[in-house]
């Protein structure tokens, strides 16, 4: 998929996409390790730790955990049982991959995808924040993770779908 | 039996027929919720069930997932991957290696002793059943093979080395055991030690009197040097490193001066240091660290939020009252139920990881766990001392399913990154000596739940 001679065929540019917007988004780990570090310090150093910090440690979490969804779609790193399945003919693999996104996956992303829709609506017309008065303001965006993240989870998914019908239905960009 | 006692039934057949399809577990968990909310529904019109199933009760399953963003313990879970990605990419391994054979060098099976060792160490921190086996593969067999040391032996050493790293602390397993279940992860970590050093103890017996009795199966190395004192002051400069590393993070939780959160931070930051100590840290190492930290907890976090709506749906269901109802109507007795639900555990091993394991299967059993009348003395200190006692049991029946042929997953990890010429059959026939001595320890745990419950109850108390 990423080597440099072939032509990038657009599911190709599309899954780059996601991946480069999931290294931007790995580095919230990173960022995490400082926040905790920082807290860390202040609470034991000087006996003061930040409401703030406290916050800020689950939004990084959530925030990495949330998109990390569509990499590991994109990667194909999400863990399969392959013990007998690997013995399968391909078409019988890429068969299983289209009707499991159709049937399972797409409408599965897509109820939570409209409840979680709803959950962050909740929390914004009440302009929600954290209920800790020196907590971090927003609450309604941390929310707003939960549908955008699925609707990349739910292209992800799509995509890598679309790749196993042009794998079935004969074309060469199919081939992964 | 009720139409719904079948749903639940089929629910967990589904589930199942899925998994082997080869199709991602997060998809089959998540998959499976989505299509017996739509058969609960259906079900509810036609065939007069009551399972309250439909389009707005599976919408609770986004308050979960946000509880899930939000949760204190779990954000330790990225902090130790990175911790332990790190630390393997500082090489402090391959240091490891090299310094601990210097010391046990003279030793018949020494090198052996060396590879449970550094299991020990440093596969405690990665967590991942596959990767621990995969990193100890790759650093210490082709060693101990050019050593002359017999394949099977070898093979059984690693597979069983890198399955006890995921009881030994800090594991990844035991932090999401114990959010399941609601007791304290410090508790956990502690309740592990003992139990995981006398596995340690039972196993390093074991290869020394083997290789006593059979001194062609290990040969020593051949350019070995006397252990000098300069020799032994270099092994201690090489080592102390990561043991105080390891030794300030565990102790850092255990004594309770931070919580479990706090120190995989702080641990993942002092691993960059250690990487930076030994000159083997740039960016790229960083952003290769980073982007693999984001995916192993993608995955794990997927299979995470599939497990909650899978859980979901099937207490709509009534499957938390089935599986109980069907548990405490063995005719077993106390000790039974409990032998019973680690069988089914061990099975279970054979083809799930511990994530889903413990996602799906705890929190059904646990609450059967807690009512049967065994007492187990927390000496007053230890909070629901039962709940620790089996959540440890659980984890060894686990890492010892993971060793068991013909399908434990420690044994095709460990295949494929061997050479062709070792066979399946080889891995089988050197992990069996260790599914002995795991069966041993495990019977220890069971007869003597305070070889768990002791050593928390002694340092909180």
């Amino acid at each position: 998929m990423e080597s440099p001679k072939k032509i990038d065929s657009p599911l190709d540019r599309l899954d780059n996409l996601f991946l480069g917007f999931g290294r931007i988004i790995a580095w919230a780990n990173g960022l995490l390790i400082l926040v905790i570090v920082l807290q860390v310090t202040l609470r034991y150093g000087f006996n003061n730790g930040l409401v703030v910090l406290e916050e800020l440690e689950w939004h990084l979490f959530g925030l990495a955990i949330m998109f990390g969804l569509s990499y590991a779609v994109v990667k194909n790193s999400h863990i399969r049982v392959d013990l007998i399945s690997n013995r399968f003919p391909e078409k019988v693999r890429h068969w299983i991959e289209v009707l499991g996104a159709l049937f399972l996956m797409l409408p599965f992303i897509v109820a939570v995808t409209i409840h979680g829709y709803q959950f962050f609506l909740d929390s914004w017309i009440h302009s929600e924040r954290s209920v800790a008065p020196l907590g971090l303001p927003w609450r309604w965006a941390i929310k707003a993770v939960i549908p955008i993240s699925f609707v990349f989870f739910g292209t992800t998914i799509f995509l890598r779908m679309t790749r196993s019908l042009l794998f079935l239905f004969g074309n060469r960009h199919g081939n992964q | 039996m009720e139409i719904n006692d079948y749903l639940v039934i089929a629910m967990f057949v589904s589930f199942i027929a899925l998994l082997l399809s080869g199709y991602p577990v997060a998809y089959c968990l998540a998959g499976t919720s989505i299509l017996f909310t739509g058969i609960g529904y259906f079900s509810d019109q036609y065939l007069g069930t009551i399972t309250g199933l439909d389009f707005n009760y599976f919408g609770l399953v986004v308050p979960r997932i946000f509880k899930t963003m939000t949760n204190w313990v779990l954000i330790s879970v990225p902090m130790f991957i990175f911790m332990g990605l790190m630390l393997d990419k500082s090489g402090i391994a391959e240091r490891l290696m090299v310094s601990a054979q210097e010391l046990f060098g003279k030793v018949r099976g020494g090198l052996a002793i060396t590879v449970m060792f550094i299991g020990v160490l440093l596969a405690a921190s990665t967590g991942i059943i596959g990767a621990s086996v995969v990193m100890l593969g790759l650093i210490s067999i082709p060693a101990m093979l050019k050593q002359g040391y017999h394949k099977t032996l070898a093979l059984g050493t690693v597979a069983s080395a890198g399955t006890l790293g995921i009881l030994i602390p800090p594991s990844i397993m035991l932090v999401v055991m114990g959010d399941q279940l609601s007791v304290s992860v410090g508790d956990l970590f502690l309740g592990a030690v003992l139990p995981g050093l006398l596995l340690a103890f039972l196993y390093v017996v074991y290869l020394l009197v083997y290789c006593y009795l059979k001194p062609d199966v290990a040969p020593l190395a051949p350019d070995r040097r006397p252990i000098t004192w300069g020799v032994l002051f270099e092994v201690i400069k090489r080592v102390i490193p990561p043991l105080f590393f390891i030794l300030s993070v565990l102790g850092s939780i255990f004594t309770g001066i931070a919580t479990v959160t706090e120190a995989s931070g702080v641990g993942a930051l002092m691993a960059m240091f250690l990487a930076i100590f030994y000159k083997k840290f740039n960016f790229s190492v960083l952003k290769e660290v980073i982007c693999s930290t984001y995916n192993t907890t993608a995955y794990i976090f997927g299979i995470l939020i599939g497990a909650t709506c899978f859980a979901l749906v099937l207490r709509g269901l009534g499957g938390d009252e089935l599986v109980e109802r069907l548990l405490t109507s063995l005719p077993f007795g106390d000790y039974g139920i409990i032998a019973f639900i680690l069988f089914i555990v061990f099975l279970l091993g054979f083809f799930l990881d511990w994530i889903e394991i413990s996602l799906i299967v705890l929190p059904l059993v646990a609450p059967v766990v807690s009512a049967l009348d065994i007492a187990v003395n927390g000496y007053g200190v230890v909070s629901r001392p039962e709940v620790i006692w089996f959540i440890i049991m659980v984890a060894v029946t686990l890492q010892t399913s993971f060793l068991t042929p013909p399908v434990g997953f420690a044994l095709f990890y460990l295949k494929g990154i061997t050479p062709p010429s070792i066979n399946l059959s080889d891995i089988y026939k050197g992990v069996v000596p260790f599914i002995i001595l795991q069966l041993l320890g495990l019977l220890a745990i069971i007869l003597f739940p305070q070889l768990v419950l002791w050593l928390p109850a002694f340092i909180y108390g």
